[in-house]
C-alpha cells in the first residue's frame, strides 16, 4: 500500500541522514574544486609553458575519464600504493570528497580560464606598466573581474556537482541514493523509495537552478 | 543537410536495434540437438513455456567462487550452482549439453528477486537463502544446499572468535543480503561496510580496512580459495538453506523442479558436483544437502 | 601494486574479455544517443510550442529530469524497468539489463538535449522565422526546412561533447550488472587483486576514446557552440 511505507519501516531514518551526508559532500567538494580549479586555471594561463602543459594535462585527464572509475580507484586502489585516505569510518567519505573535488576542479578550471582570458589585455599591460608583478596583477586586476563573469557558469557546475554526489553511493558512502537503495532492499518498494529520493534531490537542485538563473540575469556582463 | 541528418538518425536507431541482437545479455545459441528424448509437458505448465522459448534463463552470480563465476579467460560460467542449473536444463530439454539451452543472466545479491519478478530469468540459482520474507515475493524449490553463516578473518587474527566479537568492529557484507541482516541482529554494535558483492570485501579485508567478512560459509570458502591467508572462525550463527528461486504462479514448476532435484541427489550427480566444487575448499565430501 | 599482473593485459583472452566490455560500452552509447536525440527533439519542440497544453508538461518533464542524478534513473530502471513496460508489452515481459541502462541514460540525456536544441533554436536570429513565415511556410514547415537545420548545425560541437559524457556515463550501468568495460574490470581485479593496473588500463581506454572524440571535433573545425548552449551543457555534465 503506497503511503504505508511511512509508518511501517524503521529504515526511514536513513533518508534524513543520507540527505545530510549528501549536503556535506556537496558543499565540501565544491569548495575543494573551486580552490583547486582556480589553481589549475592559473597554471593554464601562466607564461611558462611547462605550467601550462601541466594544467592542460590535468584538465584533459580528469575530464576524459569517468568519475566512477576515479572514485573506485581512490577507494579500492590507493591503499595498494600506501595511501590511506582516512580511518575506517571516514575512508569512503574522504575518497568520495577527494574524487568529486578533483573531477569538478577540471571543469572549474576551464570556466575560470575562460573568464581570465576574457579580460581585456590592455588592463594587464597597464597593470604591469604600473609596476605590479605578474602575481599582483593576477590578484588585484584579473581575478576580481573574472569573478563576476564566472559566477553563473560556476553555478551550473555546482548543480552538476550536487547530482554527481550520488556516485558516492557506489563506494559505500551512506548518502541519499544509498539510503534509497537500502530502503528498497529492505522493503521491496522501489517506487516509493526512489520517488522519495528523487524528490529530495529536486529539493536540492531546483532552488540552486532558480538561483543560478537569477544570478545570470543580475550579473549580465556587458561584453 | 537536413536529409542527411535524418538519414543518419535513422541509421543510428537501426544500428542500435540491430546491435541488441548481438549486444544484449546472453549469447545466441543453436536450438537443442534434435533426436535426444525431449520430455513433454502439459501445455499449460511453465516447463512447456520454457521449452517453447528454446532456452532456460538462469540467473546466477559471475564472481562468486565456487558457486557461480565467470571465467575471464573463457568467458564461460562455472561453479556448483551453474552445474546444478545445467542438470536442470538438460532434464528440461532432453539434451546432453546444458550450455546449448541455457542463457545466463548475471545477478548480484540485491537483484536476485527483481530479476525474477521482472521476468528477466526463469530461475535464479545464486546461493539464495530461503526465508519467509522472500517467500512472500517469490517461490523456492526444495533445499539443494545447506550451510550457515560464519566469519572470515585474516589468518593471524586472534581477537574475533565468534559473532559476538564482531561488536565494535568493522564487518563487510553484501548490500541487500540476509547475511547483513543477521549480523545486525546478532551483533548490533558491529559497524557494517556494505558492498555489492563479496569480492570487494576481500580486498578491504586484505587492506585491513575491515576486520572481518561475514556471510554463508560456502561463500567464505571461495574467498579462502582466493586468499589462503585467511581463515574461517566461529560457529554457524544462522541456518542457510539454499533454494532455487523462481517467480510465483509458474504452473507445475515447483513439482517438476523438486522431482528433478531428488533425482540429481539420488543418482549421485549432486555428490559429484559437490566433490568437484566444494570439496577443494571445504575438505569434506557430502552425498546430499543434509550431509548425511 | 601488482606489477606481476601486467602480463595479463597482453593476453589475448583477457583482451577479448575487455573487448566484450568495450563493445557493450559503445553499443550502450550509440543506443542512448539515438533514443535521447529523438525524444529530446520532441520535448524541445514541445517546450517551444505556443500551445500551453504542450508547453507546460514538456517544461515540467525537462526541468525535473535535468535536476535528477542520472545514476538514480539508471538504478530505478534496473530494478523496475520491466514492470513499467508490462502494460505496453504484456504480462511476462522482461526488459534486458542492457536496455534498462539505455533507458536510464536516454531519459536523462533527452532532457539535456531538449535544452540544447531549444537553446540552439532560440539563438537563431528572429529574422529567420519571420522570413520563413513571410514566404508562406507553415509553422511546421519553417521548422523543418529553415530553423532546425541551422539550429542542429550550431549544436554539433555540443552534441560531440554530450557524446563524450554519455560514453563516460555508461560506466554507471555497471552498477546494475551490465557487462560493460568497468564491470569486466571489476571481475578481473577481484580475482587477481590488481585494481591499480586494471583501473589504469580502463582509464586509458576511456581517455583515448573521449580525448580522441574531442580532438576529432576540433580538427573537423566544427567550431564552438554558442555560449547559451555551452552553459546548458555545463549544468548537466554528469559523471
Amino acid at each position: 500500500m503506497p503511503g504505508g511505507i511511512v509508518l511501517e519501516f524503521p529504515e526511514l531514518y536513513l533518508f534524513p541522514s543520507g540527505l545530510w551526508i549528501t549536503v556535506q559532500l556537496a558543499i565540501l567538494s565544491l569548495l575543494g574544486s573551486l580552490v583547486l580549479g582556480t589553481l589549475v586555471a592559473i597554471f593554464r594561463v601562466a607564461p611558462a609553458r611547462p605550467l601550462r602543459w601541466i594544467g592542460g594535462a590535468y584538465v584533459e585527464i580528469f575530464r576524459n575519464t569517468p568519475l566512477l572509475v576515479q572514485l573506485f580507484f581512490l577507494y579500492f586502489a590507493t591503499p595498494y600504493i600506501g595511501i590511506y585516505l582516512g580511518t575506517r569510518e571516514t575512508f569512503a567519505f574522504n575518497a568520495a570528497l577527494l574524487g568529486l573535488a578533483l573531477y569538478h576542479a577540471a571543469y572549474v578550471a576551464e570556466v575560470v580560464r575562460g573568464g581570465l582570458l576574457g579580460i581585456d589585455k590592455g588592463q594587464i599591460e597597464a597593470a604591469r606598466s604600473l609596476g605590479l608583478s605578474y602575481l599582483q596583477a593576477l590578484r588585484y586586476i584579473q581575478l576580481p573581474q573574472t569573478f563576476r563573469s564566472v559566477i553563473p557558469p560556476l553555478g551550473n557546475v555546482s548543480i552538476a556537482l550536487v547530482k554527481n554526489t550520488s556516485l558516492a553511493a557506489t563506494i559505500g558512502v551512506a548518502d541519499l541514493l544509498y539510503a534509497g537503495e537500502i530502503v528498497e532492499s529492505r522493503t521491496f518498494r522501489a517506487e516509493e523509495a526512489f520517488v522519495a529520493v528523487a524528490l529530495l534531490y529536486l529539493v536540492l537542485t531546483v532552488p540552486l537552478g532558480i538561483g543560478v538563473n537569477w544570478l545570470e540575469r543580475r550579473l549580465q556582463v556587458a561584453r | 543537410m537536413r536529409g542527411q541528418l535524418f538519414r543518419a538518425m535513422a541509421l543510428v536507431l537501426a544500428a542500435a536495434v540491430l546491435a541488441t541482437a548481438c549486444g544484449g545479455a546472453g549469447s545466441g545459441g543453436a536450438s537443442p540437438s534434435a533426436g535426444a528424448t525431449k520430455p513433454s509437458f502439459a501445455a499449460s505448465s511453465y516447463m512447456a513455456t520454457i521449452q517453447a522459448s528454446g532456452k532456460l534463463r538462469v540467473g546466477t552470480r559471475d564472481d562468486n567462487v565456487p558457486f557461480g563465476l565467470k571465467n575471464p579467460t573463457t568467458s564461460k560460467y562455472e561453479g556448483f550452482d551453474v552445474d546444478v542449473a545445467r542438470e536442470l536444463a538438460k532434464a528440461l530439454f532432453g539434451v546432453a549439453n546444458g550450455d546449448d539451452v541455457i542463457e545466463f543472466v548475471s545477478v548480484v545479491s540485491a537483484t536476485r528477486i527483481p530479476t525474477l519478478q521482472d521476468n528477466k530469468a526463469d530461475i535464479v540459482i545464486a546461493t539464495f537463502t530461503i526465508n519467509d520474507d522472500r517467500k512472500k515475493q517469490i517461490d523456492f524449490s526444495d533445499v539443494y544446499f545447506r550451510t550457515g553463516q560464519k566469519i572470515l578473518v585474516k589468518k593471524d587474527n586472534t581477537t574475533i572468535k565468534d559473532v559476538k566479537d564482531l561488536n565494535g568492529r568493522n564487518v563487510c557484507s553484501a548490500k541487500g543480503s540476509t547475511s547483513e541482516k543477521n549480523i545486525t541482529a546478532q551483533a548490533p554494535q558491529a559497524t557494517l561496510n556494505l558492498q555489492d558483492t563479496y569480492a570487494p570485501c576481500l580486498i578491504l579485508l586484505q587492506q585491513g580496512r575491515v576486520d572481518a567478512i561475514s556471510t554463508d560459509e560456502t561463500i567464505l570458502f571461495g574467498l579462502v580459495k582466493q586468499d589462503p591467508n585467511t581463515k574461517i572462525v566461529g560457529a554457524y550463527f544462522s541456518d542457510e538453506p539454499y533454494g532455487i528461486g523462481f517467480k510465483k504462479d509458474r504452473a507445475g514448476f515447483t513439482e517438476w523442479m523438486n522431482g528433478e532435484l531428488k533425482k540429481i541427489v539420488a543418482d549421485g550427480r549432486w555428490a559429484k558436483i559437490y566433490k568437484q566444487w566444494i570439496t577443494p575448499v571445504s575438505g569434506d565430501e557430502k552425498k546430499n544437502p543434509e550431509g548425511k | 601494486m601488482r606489477p606481476d599482473t601486467w602480463h595479463l593485459f597482453v593476453d589475448p583472452a583477457i583482451l577479448r574479455f575487455f573487448g566484450e566490455g568495450l563493445l557493450q560500452t559503445l553499443l550502450l552509447s550509440v543506443a542512448a544517443v539515438g533514443l535521447s536525440f529523438a525524444v529530446g527533439l520532441l520535448f524541445a519542440l514541445g517546450r517551444l510550442s505556443t500551445r500551453r497544453w504542450l508547453r507546460w508538461p514538456s517544461t515540467a518533464y525537462v526541468e525535473s529530469i535535468r535536476a535528477l542524478p542520472v545514476l538514480l534513473l539508471i538504478v530505478y530502471f534496473g530494478i523496475k524497468g520491466s514492470s513499467l513496460l508490462r502494460p505496453v508489452f504484456g504480462e511476462g515481459f522482461e526488459l534486458p539489463r542492457f536496455w534498462a541502462g539505455v533507458f536510464g541514460l536516454a531519459l536523462y540525456t533527452s532532457a539535456i538535449l531538449a535544452e540544447i536544441i531549444r537553446a540552439g533554436i532560440l539563438s537563431l536570429p528572429r529574422g529567420q522565422t519571420e522570413a520563413a513565415r513571410a514566404l508562406g511556410l507553415s509553422h511546421a514547415r519553417s521548422l523543418r526546412y529553415v530553423i532546425l537545420p541551422q539550429a542542429l548545425r550550431l549544436m554539433v560541437p555540443a552534441m560531440m561533447a554530450q557524446l563524450t559524457t554519455i560514453i563516460k556515463d555508461t560506466s554507471l550501468v555497471a552498477t546494475i550488472g551490465v557487462a560493460e568495460l568497468v564491470r569486466q574490470g571489476r571481475i578481473l581485479y577481484t580475482q587477481f587483486f590488481n585494481p591499480i593496473e586494471v583501473f589504469l588500463f580502463i582509464g586509458a581506454i576511456y581517455f583515448v576514446i573521449c580525448f580522441g572524440l574531442s580532438q576529432a571535433s576540433r580538427r573537423l573545425e566544427l567550431g564552438r557552440a554558442p555560449k547559451a548552449i555551452r552553459d546548458v551543457a555545463l549544468r548537466d555534465l554528469a559523471a
